[in-house]
Formats: structure tokens, C-alpha cells, sequence
């Protein structure tokens, strides 16, 4: 008794809703404090191996 | 030979968005792609080359995430405005959702809904790569996922096929008066 229709199911609008959403996430520019903590991490391994 | 901590700052922007996703917080997803990003460095010895690191990252993540969860009571659950705020968009008239009420919807699911969510539906992960990526069975990645679709599909007012403009005939006449009176 499986209906199957042609139309946009609400799961194909919900993963296309999703995907809408998570893209605009995608697109926003990362804070600044991501790559000021990965250049800190970086100058921390360059002044002492870890072992 | 390449340090694959090169690799990390690639994926950021798919983390924070990852972060978001689970904190529905803008301040707590940033605290948390700095958490993850500080393991990710002192623990690179642990990820395979050659396999996906946007995957070992976003593991690393949601572990911080619901280990955080675990420990932290929170008192409230503060939902920012940063999350659906920012995605304010005008209602879309082609059968879209409005994403501003579907970022408000998604922000009731539980974590792990919205979780199994982001990554089959929206990140481009296989239920199979979300399963291993959670540590759980895939049926259960399916699972959460298609309960988090119900439970939009509910808070969306959406039954299943039926899309506000082109239904049948007798409905969009309705919708036609209702516009015209």
C-alpha cells in the first residue's frame, strides 16, 4: 500500500532545506580566532617538540 | 612531506557549520571548532593519511560536543539568535521552505537527530560513513535521521507530497479564492 507519488516529498524538501541551510553556513567567512589559534599552535611546535 | 595539519584549516568553515548545528549557539560552536582544532593538532598522529579528515575532525567534534554535554548541567538551553537569526530569508513562493521557519524547526529536534541530519542530508556523508563517524550502527544513523524528517515534517506542517503550490486542481483553486478574497 506503498503511495508513490511524482511531487517533491516532504523528505526531499526537508534534505533540500538542510542542505540550503548548512551551505549558507558554509559560506560565512571563519572568525579570525580559528587561524590566530592554529598560527599559535604552529609557532608552539616550532619553539618545542613534542615527543 | 607534507604536515597533514595543513589539511585542518581546509575544513573550518564545514566544522563551524558542523558546531552550529549541534550548539544552535554561535559563541558555543566557536568555542568547540577551538576545541577541536587544538586535539586535532596534538592528536594528528592518531589519523590515518589517505583517509577523510573531515570526517576524523567532525568525530573529534561531536565527541567534544556530547562529552561537554555530559558534564555540563545546563541550567537553560539558550538559543541564540545567531543560528536562525542570521538566516532570515523571505518566504520562498516556488515550494521551497522558508529557511528562517525550517532553521527554527531544526533547532527543536534533539541532538542526535539534528546530528544524523547535518551529516547524511546536508554534508554529503553515507550512512555508513555517519555511523562509523558517530559510533553507532548505521541503522540507528538511519533512524535518528528519519525521525528528525518526521518530526520537521510535523513542525513544518508538511504531509508528505503535498506542497503548498501544486497539489491538485480542487486545492489550488482553494488557495486561488483565498488569495483573490
Amino acid at each position: 500500500m506503498a503511495q508513490k507519488t511524482g511531487k517533491p516529498s516532504a523528505d526531499q524538501r526537508i534534505d533540500e532545506s538542510l542542505k540550503r541551510v548548512y551551505d549558507a553556513q558554509l559560506q560565512e567567512q571563519v572568525p579570525d580566532k580559528f587561524l590566530e589559534l592554529i598560527a599559535k599552535l604552529k609557532s608552539t611546535e616550532g619553539s618545542q617538540d613534542h615527543g | 612531506m607534507d604536515d597533514p595539519r595543513e589539511e585542518i584549516v581546509t575544513h573550518l568553515r564545514a566544522l563551524r557549520a558542523f558546531a552550529l548545528s549541534l550548539t544552535r549557539n554561535a559563541a558555543s560552536a566557536d568555542d568547540l571548532v577551538q576545541d577541536t582544532i587544538v586535539k586535532a593538532w596534538s592528536n594528528i598522529d592518531k589519523f590515518q593519511a589517505g583517509t577523510n579528515m573531515r570526517a576524523w575532525l567532525f568525530t573529534i567534534l561531536r565527541n567534544t560536543y556530547y562529552s561537554l554535554r555530559r558534564k555540563r548541567v545546563r541550567e537553560v538551553q539558550d538559543v541564540d539568535d545567531g543560528y536562525a537569526g542570521q538566516l532570515a530569508e523571505k518566504p520562498a513562493h516556488d515550494g521551497r521552505l522558508a529557511l528562517s521557519d525550517f532553521a527554527a524547526a531544526f533547532e527543536h529536534l534533539p541532538d542526535e537527530q539534528r546530528e544524523a541530519l547535518i551529516l547524511v542530508g546536508a554534508s554529503g556523508f553515507s550512512y555508513e560513513e555517519a555511523a562509523a563517524l558517530c559510533g553507532c550502527a548505521v541503522g540507528t544513523v538511519k533512524s535518528r535521521a528519519n525521525r528528525g524528517r518526521r518530526r520537521l515534517a510535523e513542525l513544518l506542517d508538511l504531509d508528505d507530497g503535498e506542497t503548498p503550490e501544486m497539489t491538485d486542481t480542487a486545492t489550488l483553486g482553494v488557495v486561488t479564492e483565498r488569495a483573490a478574497a
